[in-house]
């Protein structure tokens, strides 16, 4: 199984902190999966999608084009270890998922109760499977496939932090009508804002452009990030219903980081203060 | 479908001398057509339209019928787009209509922009798509907007007002009500406890018809977005009109619903997805119009189906199928799906978007 180099990760890194000048505090993590069928068991189990890939490469042009750098994963180079927290048995997220400013995720994804009658948490499907690799990371309170980004403070925070600020997420379901439930444990520490979407996700020709458009928005106009993502996958004919939700340390504070963030704007100050969330979506 | 009641004064509202014609000296425009009877688009219809009538044609065309209202004599003309306006004057000409100052211009790939202030203007010059954003108030709401919600008729009113006023429509297009979308915020706590639900911001969206034929696709839309207050935030519009006609296709040499839909699983298959793991939930009928990223030269009616999953946690797949079945017609509008074809690698690619909405 194809496996992705943690050398050409770090020396990426390396490039983006040396060749982009003002930009050089940001960079991203793509991942997209379109061929399930090739990754191990069960993972292989879920049906091919065309478009997940062509939407992160989309989008790693348009941060290219406004001068920022990451790394792109795709196929058999996606594992459920990239997004586990790294203090869990065999969980790799230090150096994929949580080591960039920007995960850009492009798979399917459910929603789940914990433990079958517990809280309703999320999840997103990745490729190899086998321990932590399962291909099944969630964001449940306990689990060996727990998805933590971001922990500046806290338990998860040492050995390793997490860098994460920004997560966006092309898959079913990844704004619930429960953020809460479904969010709570992996934002405790650090993750800032999650762009995703509410039930299920239609894919065609006219919707694998929103994560560059998203980019776009937010890196060429620098929009907020919620007009941004609102204006990127508002699609008036498939009826995607796009979702944000935002941590923070009271009801004001994560209304005003919905409203106001944008790449400009400064970490969250506070470890540990994740007592609310806002939440925006459409209907109609 | 759900009905509104709307101003009758703003039920018809004609474009042509509101200022929205400045594109009378545009590239192609002598051999741009009329087919709705006017120099320009045509705002018409006091309901939200949702997916009924693409729904209906699709229904009816399963018969080989026409929907109710419409002639069985009904003609299906093939058109060729407009050639986009020269993208510098098309900028200079809609900035001077939205009351932009050219403070500050830059480019990327097709889309040129324009920012005065805290509006933003957006155009690409490949489609004409335009975007234009209020920055200090678009999905800002949340904080500042505290407001009452009005009527889904006193919006669509107000909608209808801004189009007539600021939206530059083609001829040969009808705009019909589409969609309303309410944007809400919510506020949740600890234990997963939802404190508040509030309404900020609302859209109402315009769906193009050529003829009797609505468009299906994300294109030939626009959408006004509005505080609370009804104050416009933001628009979106993708507009293009028939320039000439190219062939003609009868209600009879159409393919059925059922053969569209056998092709369209051929389709899906060739994408490598699984038929058996999706059951269709939607089936619609028009003129396509593909989204932001569109280049295409032709519009034609094409069928629409939507493919749901059947198994938790996977995802829907959209479908458009060329209804046309003229060999002359078909080989002519492959030039379409060459040009879809090609984003789609350029994407792979990682080439930047070609446009920003």
């Amino acid at each position: 199984m194809l496996r992705k180099s943690r050398a050409a990760s770090i020396l990426t890194l390396l490039l983006v902190l040396t060749c982009s000048g003002a930009a050089w505090a940001i960079d991203y993590i793509a991942e997209g999966e379109n061929n399930y069928g090739a990754c191990a068991s069960p993972c292989n189990q879920n049906s091919f999608n065309a478009y997940n890939v062509a939407t992160v490469t989309g989008f790693t042009g348009s941060m290219a084009y406004w001068g920022y750098g990451g790394v792109l994963y795709t196929e058999s180079q996606l594992g459920g270890a990239d997004l586990v927290e790294d203090t869990l048995p065999g969980g790799e997220d230090r150096m994929f998922g949580d080591a960039h400013t920007i995960l850009a995720l492009a798979t399917h994804g459910g929603i789940v109760q914990e433990n079958g009658n517990g809280p309703y948490r999320h999840y997103v499907i990745m490729c190899m499977t086998g321990g932590a690799d399962d291909c099944r990371p969630n964001t449940y309170a306990s689990s060996t496939v727990a998805m933590r980004l971001g922990e500046r403070c806290g338990q998860f925070a040492t050995p390793y932090r997490g860098w994460t600020r920004w997560v966006t997420l092309v898959t079913c379901h990844s704004i619930e009508t429960n953020p809460w439930q479904q969010w709570e444990m992996t934002t405790t520490d650090g993750l800032e804002y999650i762009m995703g979407f509410q039930g299920l996700f239609y894919n065609s020709p006219s919707t694998d452009d929103q994560l560059s458009s998203w980019a776009n928005g937010a890196f060429g106009l620098t929009w907020p990030f919620a007009a941004s993502w609102f204006n990127a996958v508002d699609d008036y004919f498939w009826n995607n219903v796009g979702g944000v939700a935002v941590p923070g340390s009271d009801g004001a504070d994560a209304m005003i980081r919905y409203a106001n963030q944008t790449y400009l704007y400064g970490t969250r100050p506070v470890c540990g203060s994740t007592n609310y969330f806002a939440v925006a979506y459409h209907q109609g | 479908m759900k009905s509104i009641s709307v101003m009758s004064s703003l039920a018809f509202l004609l474009l042509a001398g509101t200022g929205c014609s400045s594109r009378g000296d545009a590239v192609g425009s002598t051999e741009r057509v009329s087919t709705g009877g006017s120099s320009a688009s045509r705002l018409v219809g006091t309901s939200f339209e949702k997916d009924g009538p693409t729904a209906a044609w699709a229904a009816a065309l399963a018969m080989k019928a026409t929907p109710p209202g419409v002639s069985a004599a009904v003609q299906f003309p093939v058109y060729r787009l407009g050639v986009p306006q020269d993208p510098v004057l098309r900028m200079a000409q809609r900035s001077a209509a939205l009351g932009i100052s050219p403070s500050k211009s830059s480019s990327y790939g097709s889309a040129l922009t324009r920012s005065d202030g805290d509006f933003d203007l957006v155009i690409d010059s490949k489609n004409e798509m335009e975007v234009w954003v209020n920055r200090a108030r678009h999905h800002s709401g949340t904080v500042a907007d505290v407001g009452t919600l009005k009527s889904e008729g006193e919006y669509l009113s107000l909608a209808s007002q801004y189009v007539a006023q600021k939206i530059d429509s083609p001829a040969g297009l009808t705009l019909h009500p589409y969609k309303f979308w309410k944007y809400y915020h919510e506020l949740w706590a600890a234990p997963g406890v939802r404190e508040e639900q509030r309404a900020y911001e609302v859209v109402v969206i315009f769906n193009s018809y050529i003829g009797e034929v609505p468009v299906v696709g994300s294109g030939g839309k626009v959408a006004v977005y509005m505080g609370l207050g009804g104050d416009v935030v933001s628009h979106t519009s993708y507009l293009r009109g028939p320039r000439s006609q190219v062939g003609t296709a009868s209600l009879a040499s159409l393919l059925s619903t059922q053969e569209a839909e056998a092709r369209a699983i051929t389709q899906l298959s060739a994408r490598g997805m699984d038929p058996t793991r999706f059951t269709v939930t939607r089936r619609e009928f028009g003129y396509w119009v593909t989204g932001r990223m569109g280049a295409q030269k032709y519009l034609a009616p094409h069928y629409v189906f939507a493919f749901t999953p059947t198994r938790e946690g996977e995802s829907g797949v959209g479908e458009h199928v060329l209804a046309v079945s003229d060999p002359a017609l078909v080989k002519l509008l492959s030039e379409d799906d060459q040009i879809e074809a090609e984003q789609a690698a350029l994407m792979l690619k990682g080439a930047p978007a070609p446009s920003m909405k």
